[in-house]
């Protein structure tokens, strides 16, 4: 069956009921339809993933949400003002978009714009709807207001269509009509008002291969302080906690790989820096502790029965007032002359001219960096192949942090080496993290449960909630090593060995794994 | 997809009222319907304000898709479209007399249309005739209006005798209480006898009603013009009472 095409213009004013009214008459009568006004408010989450993947988050009155992408949309009604994780949404489709594309981030207000429509039906002389003429008003978002004109075909009144759409050619003419999108979506209703996102943050450092290592070094870590300083008004207005979580990776690599590369520093430099870069974040340990065990409510609810319900739900009521004061201190600080004169000096260090107090600062970047992951990369092996069910967790834990390290390397330089064979490697790297990380998760997750175990400070059912969480955990950190030491033992072996030392050159490096 | 019918060999039972009216309830729940005139009165197509374009195009009625297809207007309402009546469609008993496989034409015709439509409903003339045979093999379910009166409980016997007879699933035919005027003792007395020897007749009951014999003067569905009024309440009902019934046919 064919289907109908609606045709669309883009018109400089509005043309009344009247005008159309006096082009159809010879032929046509017309019945006008007023549709109401609508505001349309568009969310998106700090990055415009909605946006960015084709789809809009929309908000209307009476606590309407939809979820627009190409191929349809979904509505939820009756939304508190307050939703903006996915969470906060009932099951169903709209919640498992909303959850897939912008996962732990929250939806913020970006712009809004008003919409009336206004239907008018062109009847034939039986009183039978033959065409219908859409007028849509745009306005409140950007300085113009936008109006267009649509002609919507009806199956089997083809030549209605035509002859409507002749009687409206000379009023098309005097207003000057424009092409349009046919028909125009909200999305490109916002793009013609001039809502656009941010250009997309280059994730690279722009260094080149022989550049001097303490110059590379020096401008990738101010790039990653700028990084982490740009997430500090979200981290104070406590949008999601995915700002403080950048805030604190992005400052947690730059000092890593100033320690991973600190002989490109002259020591004093080196050490000042690191300090410095461990007051910035150090500061926020505590709040971001609570967001991840907070992030996890839910699973915690799953992993006891039922009984421990009134305990545990008191442990997160008392979690999450825990929580809201340290945010407080944590924006604080933030706001602080001292945090200012930090970040300052941080960053007219990192922007300095090099000292090139070593060898190392004036070698090759690429060349620099090849060693580093090799010589990494065999570190780890030498630690895996000491790994058996006797040694104690420590043994574990430093392995993950040898394999953070390395992938931090691989990261770092990853546009100075071969995409396809890096994407491999790290492929392999992420999935043994992965294994490490849950067994480290157990293991701190345990920690931060013991502080909350103290019989004089909190009532029986909150106590004994924790310690079966603490339980429950334990056991999980003890499966979990058993899948450590065989993912270790497949990293270790030799085809992955050869794929590393043909990327990182081992006999350039002088090493051998 | 799923096709239904409005059958009774009996005129003036209230077929076309509760094609047109079933159609708009369907089409305004979201489901995308075409309902096709099927007696040459053309009735619904009048309430529904649409009329056959082409000259005694009945002829090509069971050829093929492609001539149906061309066929269909859109009615004023969304996801509604209206196959009209043509009066050459008088001449379908004879059209199919001289087709081969001639019961299961109209099945055959109507099977294209799922990619397009959820839910087909064919308005019938009043006739037990080769047409009501194709009916019969098309339609998943075939919904019977009966008034309470003597004669159309007749009539609704003869048609359970004739499923029976020419082996037609019985289970098919779904009857409900039509044009009913509770103040009549007759009406009162045929349904009570009806329903304690058919289980299945539907509880819904659509009144006489002076807006159901408007629907001619508005050319329109009673909810249009008389929303608030019992036999706009008593279509939606039936419509909300068909739908597991169709859905599990």
């Amino acid at each position: 069956m064919k289907s109908l095409c609606e045709k669309n213009w883009c018109v400089t004013n509005e043309i009344s009921a009247d005008e159309i009214k006096s082009a159809l008459e010879t032929v046509f009568d017309l019945d006008t339809r007023v549709v109401r006004e609508v505001e349309y408010r568009l969310f998106d989450d700090p990055d415009w993933s909605l946006w960015r993947s084709d789809a809009i988050f929309l908000r209307t009155d009476g606590g309407r949400a939809e979820l627009q992408r190409p191929r349809g949309a979904d509505s939820v009604d009756k939304i508190s003002r307050d939703a903006k994780h996915w969470w906060d949404f009932p099951e169903g489709h709209l919640r498992d978009e909303l959850k897939s594309r912008i996962k732990l981030r929250a939806l913020t207000f970006k712009s809004a714009m008003k919409v009336s429509r206004v239907c008018h039906n062109v009847l034939n002389r039986d009183g039978k709807i033959v065409v219908r003429v859409k007028l849509t008003f745009v306005h409140g978002c950007g300085d113009r207001a936008y109006y267009y004109l649509g002609l919507s075909p009806l199956r089997g009144y083809d030549k209605e269509f035509a002859q409507v759409q002749a009687l409206l050619q000379p009023l098309l003419d005097e207003h000057h009509i424009q092409p349009a999108v046919n028909p125009p979506d909200l999305k490109q209703l916002f793009i013609d008002s001039g809502v656009s996102p941010p250009v997309e943050e280059d994730k690279t450092f722009g260094i080149v291969a022989d550049e001097p290592a303490e110059k590379a070094i020096r401008n990738m870590s101010r790039l990653m302080v700028q990084r982490a300083l740009r997430q500090k008004n979200g981290i104070v207005d406590d949008i999601d906690t995915e700002f403080l979580h950048q805030y604190r990776v992005n400052l947690r690599k730059a000092r890593s790989l100033l320690s991973l590369t600190r002989k490109t520093l002259l020591a004093e430099k080196f050490v000042s820096l690191k300090e410095e870069l461990a007051e910035l974040a150090g500061a926020t340990n505590a709040l971001r502790d609570m967001d991840v065990f907070l992030l996890d409510e839910a699973t915690y609810g799953e992993l006891l029965p039922g009984h421990y319900d009134a305990g545990l739900t008191e442990f997160f009521k008392l979690l999450k007032r825990q929580r809201k004061s340290e945010h407080k201190r944590v924006a604080a600080f933030l706001g602080t002359r001292r945090f200012a004169m930090q970040a300052q000096a941080v960053g007219k260090e990192l922007s300095a001219d090099p000292d090139f107090g070593s060898a190392e600062s004036r070698r090759p970047v690429k060349k620099l960096a090849q060693t580093k992951i090799l010589s990494r990369y065999v570190k780890i092996c030498r630690l895996a192949h000491m790994i058996h069910k006797g040694v104690p967790d420590d043994d574990i834990h430093a392995i993950r942090i040898e394999c953070k390290k390395l992938r931090y390397l691989m990261e770092f330089f990853a546009e100075l080496l071969p995409r396809a064979d890096l994407g491999k490697l790290l492929r392999r790297l992420k999935k043994l993290q992965n294994i490490l990380g849950r067994f480290n998760d157990y293991s701190v997750q345990q920690l931060f449960l013991s502080a909350y175990t103290n019989a004089d400070k909190y009532s029986r059912e909150m106590i004994a909630a924790v310690n079966a969480l603490i339980g429950v955990l334990h056991h999980k950190q003890r499966d979990q090593r058993r899948k450590v030491e065989a993912a270790l033992a497949d990293f270790a072996n030799d085809l992955v060995r050869s794929e590393f030392e043909s990327l990182f050159k081992r006999r350039e490096a002088g090493l051998s794994v | 997809m799923k096709v239904i019918a409005c059958y009774s060999m009996k005129g003036g039972v209230g077929k076309t009222a509760t094609s047109v009216n079933i159609a708009y309830w369907a089409a305004k729940s979201g489901v995308k319907t075409l309902l096709i005139d099927l007696d040459p009165q053309g009735a619904s197509s009048f309430y529904f304000k649409v009329k056959s374009a082409e000259k005694n195009w009945g002829k090509r009625f069971f050829n093929a898709y492609k001539d149906l297809v061309r066929q269909i207007k859109a009615s004023d309402y969304e996801n509604l479209d209206v196959i009209p009546a043509h009066l050459s469609f008088r001449d379908f008993d004879t059209l199919l007399s001289r087709l081969s496989k001639r019961k299961a034409r109209l099945k055959r015709i109507l099977k294209g249309l799922g990619k397009e439509y959820k839910l087909i409903i064919l308005d019938c003339p009043p006739s037990i005739s080769k047409l009501a045979e194709a009916v019969f093999n098309a339609s998943d379910v075939i919904f019977v209006p009966v008034i309470p009166t003597t004669l159309s409980e007749r009539t609704f016997e003869q048609l359970n005798g004739f499923f029976k007879d020419y082996n037609y699933q019985r289970k098919r035919l779904i009857p409900f209480f039509s044009m009913v005027q509770s103040q009549k003792a007759l009406h009162k007395r045929t349904m009570d006898s009806m329903r304690s020897r058919y289980q299945k007749f539907m509880q819904t009951i659509i009144p006489f009603s002076i807006d159901i014999e408007n629907m001619g003067e508005h050319q329109a569905p009673v909810d249009t013009y008389a929303k608030t009024r019992p036999a706009n309440k008593a279509y939606f009902s039936l419509w909300k009472e068909m739908v597991p019934l169709i859905r599990r046919a």
